[in-house]
């Protein structure tokens, strides 16, 4: 079967898909999917540098898309993330973007905060578990 | 012809070089240093950048293998358990280190008549205590005054705080009767001299500027290949590549090394001569020998409840020395530092839990996620090490570094002494992490990619057969040559060298300028 070769904006949707498949939105988690962290032109530019990985992608997509001449492309994205057959390969990819991005560390940090918030505790904490080792024996022999 | 001959040449720009630059910098001499890596802006390499994990991994690895830039020089380790850290720049190994600076105990010098292992230092913890006060005092250190593991140390800043994960540890060391305390940190921890608050303090920062508003010329991107000598067998210079990678001659007076354990004896052996065939100052034939590494063991504990355990100082919130020391009837001897190290952070974790499988992508993606994220406690195990003449550095002309000077190759294998140590340590550290419900624990040892301290292969004695330099950190062979590094330590201690080597440059070159005819010819 000839391999069909995908445009870059059908790569696109294919790849937005994909990727909020596998980091979707969290409201409970206070988390963004993956395309509101990273940009995804980029993000594909960065992963077809790798010849092996670009020529497996296009097989995927090529086997998965199939005969059919009218490809929705968003669906097709979701059927890859869920049948997991380049996730090994995409997964560093994805995590270095997104926890890279700065979306991300702000919402972690947001959560964070919150919940230190909650915990909050004082100097005086640390002085009275200090309390015991400061009474305890020298450990340094004197020379 | 205009005579552009130095007082005293540097060769290195990190932790002991910097040192030695401010030490010496005011006292009349006219002084250049020479680094092998360029002067960085502070931002690219700041540890609060969004992109810093990332950063870790590629551009700032710490690995020089993986890092592969210009400036740094190939070293084979397949011949070592532990592969070698380091970074070249202006601030050296500072750029990447995590603050962590802890001194040595008094006993750490007298090892071989306390424990009758090691060797005896030329000299004792009280020789050196002035400067440590000092080099304190000029990287900021912060800490608490009381700690029964040392004879008092004054004039710290506020130390770091513990956080949620360092008071649940320190618990667990109450619970057990175990000594430990907040950590000794190269972190300012309030704002001072424009320093922003919670920033490392790296020796471009702290003795640098200093350095060169005193008139020291710092020559970035100058890699030294080769010290030279006079007829009569002086050091007259050296020969380095320039920016451009062009051969030059620079002429002094008096030439201190400050490369560490690896750079230093990669640059004598390199540098042989008709009165140095087997490498400079190397009648001894120690050159490169007796290379220690401090073995690292890693315990990490996961807990049910969020501990926060990313944020906070990267190398230690608290360390505990309950076992540092000699223990009678175990099987090894001296012993290690237990730290507390900062977790890891969000794109650690998530490759950390991919791996352990507790992480998958999907609907569960972001609960699974906070399953992970800030709830371990991760604690490394430091383990002395003694000096072995096998563990060594020697030149491999096969790998050549950016301007043809050969690389390095590692040999170096774990005593018995540090096998039986890292095993105790592992032990400890789980018993803990026990007692205070981890759980699940994870461990292992020796961490390869832990090779930061690098020791001993130009060991200082008084003995020159069994020495490469005396206590003033002179060459037995070569008057006006100095060494100030790491790699003339004797015996390794059980925790960072940092703070001990910056000690020992500022001793040394406060006797360059006390007694400048013992050095200069």
């Amino acid at each position: 079967m000839k391999k069909k070769k995908f445009k870059t904006i059908e790569m696109n949707k294919m790849f937005i898909s994909l990727v909020d498949t596998m980091i979707p939105e969290s409201k409970s988690e206070l988390m963004p999917n993956a395309t509101k962290a990273i940009k995804i032109s980029t993000f594909l530019k960065n992963i077809l540098k790798n010849i092996k990985l670009k020529k497996k992608i296009n097989k995927v997509f090529s086997d998965a898309s199939g005969k059919n001449k009218k490809i929705n492309y968003s669906t097709l994205g979701i059927k890859i993330a869920e049948s997991k057959i380049i996730e090994k390969d995409l997964e560093k990819y994805l995590l270095e973007a997104y926890f890279s991005s700065k979306l991300v560390q702000k919402q972690l940090l947001k959560k964070t905060n919150k919940i230190l918030s909650s915990k909050k505790t004082n100097n005086k904490d640390n002085q009275s578990l200090l309390k015991l080792v400061k009474k305890s024996r020298l450990r340094y022999k004197h020379i | 012809m205009k005579n552009n001959n130095v007082d005293i040449l540097i060769i290195g720009a990190g932790a002991a070089g910097a040192a030695a630059a401010w030490n010496l910098s005011k006292s009349g001499y006219k002084i250049i240093c020479l680094e092998q890596g360029p002067s960085l802006n502070y931002k690219s390499y700041s540890f609060s950048q969004t992109n810093w994990e990332l950063l870790k991994q590629r551009k700032f690895n710490i690995n020089p293998n993986i890092r592969k830039l210009k400036s740094d020089y190939p070293i084979d380790d397949r011949r070592s358990p532990i592969s070698i850290a380091n970074f070249n720049a202006v601030g050296g190994s500072t750029i990447l280190y995590s603050g962590h600076v802890p001194r040595f105990h008094p006993s750490d010098f007298k090892t071989k008549t306390l424990d009758g292992v090691g060797e005896d230092w030329p000299f004792v913890y009280k020789d050196l205590e002035p400067f440590y006060e000092l080099n304190d005092k000029m990287m900021n250190v912060a800490g608490l005054v009381g700690d029964p593991a040392y004879p008092p140390i004054s004039n710290l800043k506020p130390s770091v705080p513990l956080g949620l994960a360092g008071k649940k540890i320190a618990q667990g060391f109450n619970k057990l009767g175990w000594h430990w305390w907040p950590s000794y940190s190269a972190i300012s921890t309030k704002i001072y001299k424009g320093k922003k608050k919670n920033s490392r303090s790296t020796v471009d920062k702290t003795y640098w500027p200093l350095a060169i508003s005193n008139g020291v010329k710092l020559k970035a991107n100058c890699r030294v290949k080769k010290i030279t000598l006079n007829s009569l067998g002086n050091v007259n210079g050296v020969i380095y590549a320039d920016p451009n990678n062009k051969e030059k001659f620079q002429g002094a007076s008096l030439v201190i090394i400050a490369c560490s354990g690896i750079g230093t004896p990669r640059l004598l052996l390199n540098s042989t001569n008709k009165f140095f065939p087997k490498g400079l100052a190397n009648s001894s034939g120690l050159v490169g020998k007796n290379l220690m590494l401090h073995p690292l063991g890693f315990v990490e504990g996961k807990f049910d409840e969020f501990l926060g355990s990313f944020i906070g100082p990267e190398g230690c919130c608290l360390a505990s020395q309950e076992f540092y020391e000699t223990i009678k009837d175990e099987k090894h001897k001296r012993g290690y530092t237990m730290q507390i190290l900062r977790g890891p952070g969000p794109l650690e974790t998530a490759f950390s839990a991919r791996k352990f499988k507790s992480l998958s992508f999907g609907k569960n993606f972001h609960k699974q996620f906070s399953q992970n994220y800030g709830k371990t406690i991760p604690v490394a195990i430091i383990c002395e090490d003694f000096p072995e003449k096998h563990n060594s550095v020697e030149l491999d002309h096969n790998k050549k570094d950016s301007s043809g000077m050969p690389g390095v190759k590692i040999n170096y294998k774990l005593s018995e002494n540090s096998k039986k140590m890292l095993v105790h340590g592992l032990l400890k550290a789980k018993e803990v992490m026990k007692k205070i419900g981890a759980k699940s624990i994870i461990s292992f040892g020796p961490v390869r990619h832990t090779g930061w301290h690098l020791m001993g292969t130009t060991k200082m004695g008084k003995n020159r057969k069994e020495s490469v330099v005396n206590e003033f950190g002179q060459t037995h062979d070569i008057k006006n040559l100095v060494i100030v590094d790491s790699s003339i330590f004797v015996t390794s201690g059980g925790v960072n060298p940092v703070s001990t080597l910056q000690a020992i440059a500022l001793k040394i070159t406060s006797e360059i300028k006390k007694s400048p005819n013992k050095y200069f010819i």
